[in-house]
Parts: C-alpha cells; structure tokens; sequence
C-alpha cells in the first residue's frame, strides 16, 4: 500500500471506530425518513400547483436542507474532534504530511458520506412513496442520476464542511461557519441586492453552495463543478492554515 | 540517533527554546530536565514536526520528521498521553496507528500485553486513568519497534510498581541500542533512569554532563559556632545554616587543617555527596539569574 493509501486505510478505521459516526448516519436516516414521508403530501401539491413536475425524489430534496447540516457535522468532525481531543498530534506523528493527511481524510469522508447520502435518499424515497407515487412521473434513469447527485452533494457538502473544520480547527466556529455559508449567505446577498438595487449581488447569492447545489440536484452538471470549486477552495485554504500553523 | 543544531522557537518575543544544538546518541538514555516553561515539550515537539521552528533544524537518522516514510518505524513518542479520542477504545486507537504505517496487526497485541493494558485496551479510551493512558501511550511509541523513542513525563500518573516498570523498560530499550530521550520533572527518578543529562533553563542549554558528573560534584560541611573567619578565606564556602558552611572544591583535610589555623572550633565536618536534586537547583538558580540580568 501507498502512504496516501494507509493514511485513508487509517482514517477510516478512526471514523467506524467511535460511536458518534453512527449516531450521525442514523439521526440522518431518521431525519430523512420523518421529513420525507410527512411532507409528501404537501410538496406534490405545492408542485402541482406551480405546475411543476412532481419527481420520486420531491419530498427527499426538502429532507435535504435538515440532513446536510448532519453531513456537514460528520465531515467536519473528522477534524476538529481531533484537535478537541489533541488527538491530532498522535494523527500526524503517523501521517506527518499534511498534504496527504488532508486528502486521505477528504477522500474517506467522501467516499462515506456520498454511500450513505445514497443509501438516505433511496430510503427517503420508499417512505415518501407512499403518499407520492399517486403525484409522481416515474423515470428509473431520472430517478438514478437525481439519488446520485443528491448523493455528490451531500458528499461535497461534508467534505466543504471538513475544510472549514481544517481552517478554523473548533466545532463550533466551523459549524457556524458552515451554517452561514449555506443558509445565511445567499439570502444576506438577496437582501443587500434589494436594498441597495444591486443586480450583480443577486447573481452572487445564486452561486453560493446552497443554490448551486439545488440547479445540480435538478440536473445542472455545471452547477456540480461550482459547487466543487467550493469544496476545494475551502479545504486547500485549510490544508495552506495547516502547513503553515504548528498543530 | 537525534540531532538538533541552532533549534530555536520564539512566540513573538519570547524565546521559548533558544538556540539549541545537541546529539542524542544510540545505547543512552537522555534525561531532559527543567523547569516548567523550559521549553522541553516545545523542544519535542519541534522534533516531531509539530511545531515548526523559528530557526534551526531537528533531525531524526539525518532526516526532518516530515520526510519518514513510516515515522513510526523510527521513532516512538509519547508527548501527550491523553490526547486520545476518548469515545475510541485504547485497541482501535492502536490499529489506526498500525495500519497508517502499514505494520502488521500482531504488533498491537503485543504491545498491548507489553504494556500491560490487553484487558484495558477492550474499553474506551476517555474511561482510562492516568496511569492506564500513560501506559496506552507507551504501547503506542513501540508499536513500530523504534531505534528511537522519546517520552515526555512517562511517569507522570503512574504508581510505584508503573514506575518500576518504566525505569526498567527504558533501561532494557537503551541496552538493545536503541535511543531513549526521557523528560521528566522527578530528578530522583532520573538519577536511577539516565545515563546523561540534560539541562534547559529558560529554553537555554544549561547543562549536557553525564549522569555521574552532575551527582558526583562532591562538597563539604563544615559546622561550628564561629565560622566567618573560614567563610572569608574560602570564597567557595556558601552558607547552609546559622551555623553550617558548605564548601565545595575542597577536601575535609584542607577544611580541617585551615580551621585550626585560625583557631575555629568545629562541631562537624564531612564529606557530602550532593545529589542531582541539589545540583538541578543550583543549576537552574543559576539560569533565572543569568536570565534575569541580561
């Protein structure tokens, strides 16, 4: 094995090996599951009512907005667990490459994060199904590239938020950080837009995460490499705050 | 085999480690001692990469850190022993660090039973005592079977039988060749442990002496109703008591024999062995007065 390989080798049993991991994979579940199957009803008619098409996937995109944050939380944890508990030291006395500790860990949260995204959002479709199906035009292709894409996003989503956990190194600053970037940011831009009768602001606040994100859920490829490029600019900022800070 | 050469760290203007250049060598075990704040855990740190220096290298068998392939394989450290994820169990915190430097699984066992901590290991690591961390810590330091190790306060927490057990392990790891670098605060610890010694004051080397050096500075107590007279004509005389000098330099013959020059009556005079104890005070002493005038 490589050293990148071991590194990620080791990630890995770090993430299975404490409980909090599958406390997270489970709230998520949960939380898919309840949203999914009690908004069922009133998203299809809302869509309907838009003319909007009604998907398999509906009711599972408005899970989303609870689930990331859960994501979110997994991804950045992967980090800044470690400098809570000083464990870090013992991570990088092993892995004393930063460079390469930083991909093993993006790639293992990733690689996770996007297996359980998926496995979330094909669930959260069975319990919307229910009530959804007497709504929804059933496409088996459509409805493979839309679970795949949710399930790239809440990847990217973690791995954003392990970047963030990377530079700022504490849970609570990071996970505000986090919550900012995707909630409050494009709607601060809305807001000064209006205000200030700046049209280039609202074109701004259509490219921060959240946005961006729904256009690639709905099928915008390039939207998935915006939101990409968010993901790597934040984690090579916290890979830059790494080398050169000590630990 | 470490080797530090101008190694220097500064936080702003202060100097937490200034200027330091040592080799620690194979089949020793180094002491490292000094007061709180003398820059030691920065010093370890710096040589594990951790903390990067303001000048100065740190190297490891000729090498930075940052450049071991398996550092692990060459050098074992405990610098910290409960930065441990508590909710992870002492076995699980041990296989990570196996499979990241591709070791095979049979060295967390034994290490494990080395240690003493097979049965400990199955629980989670936040639940551990002190001593069940130290001892945690210092399965992890073997785990790749080092030529090099390095221990900041592994008898920190430990019981008497754990201190026992260290002195000996470290003993043994010096005995297979290997390079054994020890911080501690207890002297009398390191006086049973090291071969060499190392003394930091204010981040400043203030002693590099081997062990029987340091102890043997051999002195003399003189004790009696009327000492000035003696005091005066020994500049190396210091008092120790109303009426107690101790001298050092100079043998209880010349002491006596000068005593009865100028007519002193002497209640005691004897030869003592000043331990490392007495002379890490003075030593340190020295460093904050040096410290405190410049």
């Amino acid at each position: 094995m490589n050293a990148l390989a071991r590194a990620a080798a080791a990630e890995w049993l770090k993430l299975r090996s404490v409980r909090s991991t599958w406390w997270f994979a489970g709230g998520a579940l949960l939380t898919m599951l309840l949203v999914a199957a009690l908004e069922a009803k009133d998203t299809a008619v809302f869509l309907r009512k838009h003319g909007l098409p009604v998907e398999p996937v509906s009711s599972v995109v408005e899970g989303l907005d609870w689930v990331q944050l859960i994501f979110g939380s997994l991804g950045m944890l992967a980090v800044t667990s470690e400098y809570a508990t000083r464990s870090i030291m013992v991570t990088l006395a092993c892995t004393p490459s930063r460079t390469r500790l930083v991909l093993a860990k993006v790639a293992v949260v990733g690689a996770t994060t996007f297996l359980a995204g998926g496995l979330v959002s094909v669930l959260g479709v069975a319990a919307s199904a229910p009530v959804l199906r007497r709504y929804w035009e059933f496409d088996a292709g459509q409805v493979t590239g839309r679970i795949l894409a949710i399930a790239a996003y809440l990847a990217l989503v973690a791995v954003l938020a392990l970047g963030l956990g990377t530079l700022i190194r504490r849970s609570a600053g990071a996970l505000t950080m986090l919550f900012a970037l995707l909630y409050v940011l494009p709607i601060g831009l809305q807001g000064l837009a209006t205000s200030l009768n700046a049209e280039f602001l609202n074109t701004l606040a259509a490219y921060t995460p959240m946005p961006v994100g729904e256009r690639f859920i709905a099928g915008e490829a390039a939207s998935g490499l915006v939101l990409t490029a968010w993901a790597a600019v934040v984690v090579a900022a916290g890979l830059w705050v790494m080398r050169e800070r000590d630990a | 085999m470490i080797t530090l050469h101008g190694l220097t760290k500064r936080y702003g203007d202060k100097t937490a480690v200034d200027d330091l250049t040592l080799e620690l060598t194979p089949g020793t075990v180094t002491g490292f001692l000094g007061p709180n704040g003398a820059g030691k855990s920065t010093t370890m740190r710096m040589i594990m990469g951790l903390d990067s220096p303001t000048s100065g290298t740190a190297l490891i068998g000729g090498r930075p850190y940052a450049d071991l392939d398996r550092p692990l394989r060459t050098i074992g450290a405990l610098l910290d022993a409960k930065a441990v994820h508590p909710a992870r169990s002492g076995r699980d915190h041990l296989r990570a660090m196996t499979v990241s430097q591709g070791l095979p699984s049979s060295r967390v066992e034994e290490v494990l039973a080395l240690t003493g901590m097979a049965e400990g290991a199955r629980r989670r690591a936040g639940t551990y005592s002190l001593g069940m961390s130290q001892r945690l810590g210092i399965a992890g330091a073997l785990l790749g079977d080092p030529e090099v190790l390095m221990l900041d306060e592994p008898v920190n927490g430990l019981d008497p039988d754990g201190v026992r057990w260290i002195r000996t392990l470290l003993r043994s790891l010096a005995a297979e060749g290997r390079t054994v670098f020890v911080s501690s605060h207890l002297m009398s610890e390191m006086e049973r442990t090291a071969d060499r010694l190392i003394v930091l004051g204010k981040g400043r080397l203030i002693a590099d002496e081997p062990m029987e050096r340091l102890v043997a500075g051999s002195e003399v107590r003189v004790r009696g109703p009327r000492l000035r007279p003696l005091a005066d004509v020994l500049p190396a005389a210091r008092w120790t008591g109303p009426d107690e000098l101790t001298v050092s330099g100079h043998t209880t013959e010349q002491i006596g024999r000068q005593a009865y020059e100028l007519g002193l009556p002497l209640y005691e005079l004897r030869a003592v062995e000043s331990s490392l104890e007495e002379s890490y005070m003075r030593l340190t002493a020295d460093s904050t007065e040096f410290g405190a005038s410049a």
